[in-house]
């Protein structure tokens, strides 16, 4: 007789058979003690999931905050939040109940419209996964309006005894105002919130929960915005055993709602800047475009942040994901995770390109925000100021940068830029490439000016023709460019402009004898020929610069050099060199379109005793020349 | 004046201000109790049960029905789904960090045993059958695990858990089965068997 698997006797155990099939497995039942067998093994093991049978009391304080909360359209005493309302704050204050069914019900009933139009019509347009209406579930929480000053006579001396399994939590409202600071230098960012708290008349206990945030807890900071003098913050406690958690203790005279401000360090938040650059046609001007990525890997959502960037130097002895990975916020010194781990993981969830293609971000002006959603992207101002040894970035408006999202941002767009492209030709520096720069300055001049230029890549292109089409020509770093400084970009080796020096000659003379009749000195005169190719159709300015080990040196340039050429392959009289340094001439010369030269160069070195001979010769030339 | 359902309901509309607790003390085990197997978290289940309520609050006018515990049921199981998903896109962590070194939230020592509770010995067996049961049920995926509590726990009919779930009946049966068999596979052999 065939029996049946387990699978047909738990569908009929529990009905899940149609009508027909639960007929043909009850008959077979019945002739078959086997399969009976197993059926009653079956029903007895699922016998256990009884035992959650049955209705779970029901606690009278969950009673009390239900009903409380449908009065006000929100939660009371709800512990469960997300992340991204940043890291968990909580009051814990040790008679919260008892405030809770105190207040009138005015308020509470108009709790839930406190953030005003303002606020919803920003979600109203939004199809950001933050609605509106979460936004107050979370936010919310019965604000008193009034705030009532008790006497200070009436607080306890001492804290209450507050054991952790005695405080009670109640939700803080999201911050109302955040501010973050990002530092670029080093992985470091300034978090500062506003949000009200309120607080009982006394002693009060403040919790703070991190979870999965790289927040330096050494670094949290709770400052009252009104009251200063009736609000003390007393100390910060990190409770034991549990790790990402911070409490406060606030000793206050004050009944009700108040402004705090708190402040922390947080890790895994960067920002980085990078360009594109178009050059024109015959590589005279410059499009400068400058972005900046925002990118977050903290661990924590931030929601309508006003977001700074730092440009500069910080020095930081530790460093705050180190801080944050502690176990005891001070020490000891030991990291309990291997801190290229924590950096890895934070990586990880720092979003790759696609990503951003994805939702539209990149290369594109006019896709989405965040989901790539319909609405326009508004280009944002950037607002920069300088601070003493910074320059600061404030991106016009707020921004919400969610855990592993990053966000690309237009800080500059200047066109016509006057560019000089320069190709340059250096053994000691470059070897035998020659190097095409192109150059320009950080000033009105140059269209530019208004703000130092962060560090970054910029990426060059040029318009090859009326069609706007564009080749890429390479991607260079740019260093920090302070105002009127020079800006030079390295485009890397050029291969259709080469400099090749051919040694022609080599030979000594000039032998001078000590009194022992050995030689002290001679002079080594070498011939030089430099072919300089331009295969490109604009003319290219070349710097060739020579090294001739010896600060005891002379160079004649041999006549032809006169037959020179200008841009506009007109002759000029002298292609000139100037003395770089002591030891280095600097030739400077425009090579015309598609044209092949040959330069020739005589250097004459001094050795040994040869030099005084040099000297002389250069003293008595200046001592000519002052005359 | 009978306390039915129905009656409260009345009440409740025409602005007696105790009808809605007695609602919440009628049901509000029940709701918690699908709630709590649902989250496995006693605070995250305290969450949703508000919201629950404060939804009942808000539409109880439109209930027309005589019996409210399957509609409150239904509306827990639909709030929690709708967390469930927000968590998806967010990650979400519970703020109520653990007091005790298991990590499970602890109850005092009085809600574990309750007057006139078995002897500790039978309460350590029971205690240690509903963690196994809790921890199964914990590892089904989301619809299954809705489908099962409301089936065998709330005995909701097959057509009402396609409601909740917006599913089609053939999609709940499934569902059930295989929770039922995953089931089969997690929990405990019954005791004495393998003796």
């Amino acid at each position: 007789m065939n029996h049946f698997n387990q699978d047909i006797l738990i569908q009929y155990a529990f009905g899940l058979l149609e009508a027909n099939a639960g007929l043909a497995v009850r008959q077979h039942l019945d002739k078959c003690p086997e399969c009976r067998q197993h059926l009653s093994e079956l029903k007895r093991k699922f016998s256990v999931m009884s035992v959650l049978e049955g209705d779970v009391e029901l606690p009278d304080d969950l009673v009390s905050k239900t009903l409380m909360s449908k009065m006000a359209g929100e939660k009371i005493g709800a512990f469960y939040r997300k992340v991204w309302i940043g890291w968990a704050a909580a009051a814990a204050l040790v008679v919260t109940a008892l405030w809770i069914f105190l207040p009138d019900s005015q308020n509470k009933i108009g709790a839930a419209d406190r953030f005003g139009p303002k606020k919803r019509e920003q979600f109203k347009d939004s199809r950001d996964y933050l609605s509106y209406t979460k936004f107050i579930q979370d936010g919310a929480q019965p604000v008193q309006n009034s705030v009532k000053i008790v006497s200070s006579d009436s607080i306890p001396d001492s804290p209450p005894f507050a054991p952790a399994s005695a405080i009670e939590l109640v939700v803080l409202p999201a911050p109302d105002t955040m501010q973050v600071t990002i530092y670029n230098t080093a992985d470091l960012t300034l978090v500062r919130d506003i949000r009200r708290l309120t607080l009982k008349p006394g002693w009060n206990w403040l919790q703070f929960m991190w979870a999965e945030t790289l927040i330096d807890p050494t670094s949290l900071s709770l400052q009252p915005l009104e009251y200063a003098d009736k609000i003390d913050t007393q100390q910060l406690v990190y409770p034991a055993r549990l790790k990402d958690i911070g409490r406060w203790l606030i000793r206050s005279e004050v009944e009700g709602a108040v402004s705090f401000e708190i402040t922390y360090f947080v890790s895994g938040l960067s920002w980085r800047a990078f360009y594109e650059g178009t050059l024109n046609e015959d590589e005279t001007t410059l499009d400068l475009k400058g972005f900046v990525n925002v990118a977050n890997s903290s661990g924590q959502d931030f929601q309508n942040a006003q977001t700074r960037l730092v440009v500069g130097q910080t020095r930081l002895t530790e460093t705050i994901n180190y801080l944050a990975g502690r176990y005891y916020p001070y020490g000891p010194d030991v990291p309990q995770q291997d801190e290229k781990y924590i950096y890895k993981d934070a990586l990880k969830k720092v979003p790759l390109l696609a990503d951003f293609a994805q939702t539209g971000m990149l290369f594109s002006d006019t896709s989405g925000r965040f989901g790539g959603g319909a609405f326009k992207y508004e280009i944002k101002d950037i607002q920069k100021e300088a601070l003493s040894e910074y320059y600061l970035y404030t991106i016009e408006g707020t921004e919400d940068l969610p855990n592993a999202w990053a966000k690309r941002l237009e800080s500059l767009d200047a066109s016509g830029i006057p560019v000089k492209s320069l190709y340059k030709y250096d053994e000691d520096r470059y070897g035998t490439d020659t190097i095409r720069f192109i150059s320009f300055k950080n000033d009105a001049a140059h269209k530019l000016g208004n703000t130092p230029l962060p560090e970054g890549n910029v990426r060059l292109y040029r318009r090859l023709n009326e069609k706007k089409n564009l080749s890429y020509i390479g991607s260079a770093e740019v260093k920090y460019i302070p105002v009127n400084e020079d800006a030079e970009l390295n485009l890397g080796a050029a291969l259709l402009v080469k400099v090749e020096p051919i040694q022609i000659d080599s030979r000594t003379d000039n032998y001078t004898f000590n009194n022992n009749g050995d030689i002290d000195g001679w002079d080594e005169i070498e011939s030089w020929q430099l072919k300089l190719t331009n295969t490109r159709q604009i003319p290219a300015e070349i710097e060739i610069t020579r090294n001739f080990g010896t600060d005891y040196w002379e160079l004649k340039i041999d006549d032809y050099w006169e037959s020179g050429i200008n841009a506009n392959g007109n002759s000029t009289p002298h292609a000139a060199y100037t003395k770089h340094d002591k030891s280095h001439a600097r030739f400077t010369l425009v090579l015309a379109p598609r044209s092949e030269k040959t330069f020739g160069y005589t250097v004459t070195k001094y050795q040994q005793r040869r030099s005084e001979y040099y000297v002389e010769k250069m003293t008595a030339q200046s001592k000519e020349q002052e005359k | 004046m009978d306390d039915s359902d129905r009656n409260l309901l009345d009440a409740f509309r025409s602005g007696q201000t105790g009808a809605f607790e007695t609602i919440v003390r009628r049901h509000g085990p029940a709701v918690l109790g699908y709630l709590t197997k649902m989250t496995h978290n006693r605070e995250q289940a305290e969450d949703l049960f508000q919201e629950t309520f404060q939804k009942a609050h808000k539409y109880a006018a439109a209930f027309h029905g005589d019996n409210l515990r399957p509609w409150l049921v239904t509306i827990a199981a639909r709030t929690a789904i709708t967390r469930r998903q927000q968590e998806k896109k967010h990650t979400a962590v519970s703020l109520s960090q653990p007091i005790c070194a298991d990590g499970i939230h602890c109850g005092t020592l009085e809600t574990t045993l309750p007057a006139g509770a078995p002897q500790p010995a039978d309460q350590l067996i029971l205690d240690e059958q509903r963690r196994q049961v809790r921890d199964a049920l914990g590892k089904l995926p989301e619809q299954q695990r809705t489908a099962l509590i409301l089936n065998y726990y709330h005995q909701f009919t097959h057509q009402q858990i396609a409601e909740v779930l917006n599913c089609s009946v053939g999609t709940v049966k499934t569902h059930l089965f295989r929770a039922l068999k995953k089931m089969a596979a997690l929990l405990p052999d019954p005791a004495g068997e393998n003796q």
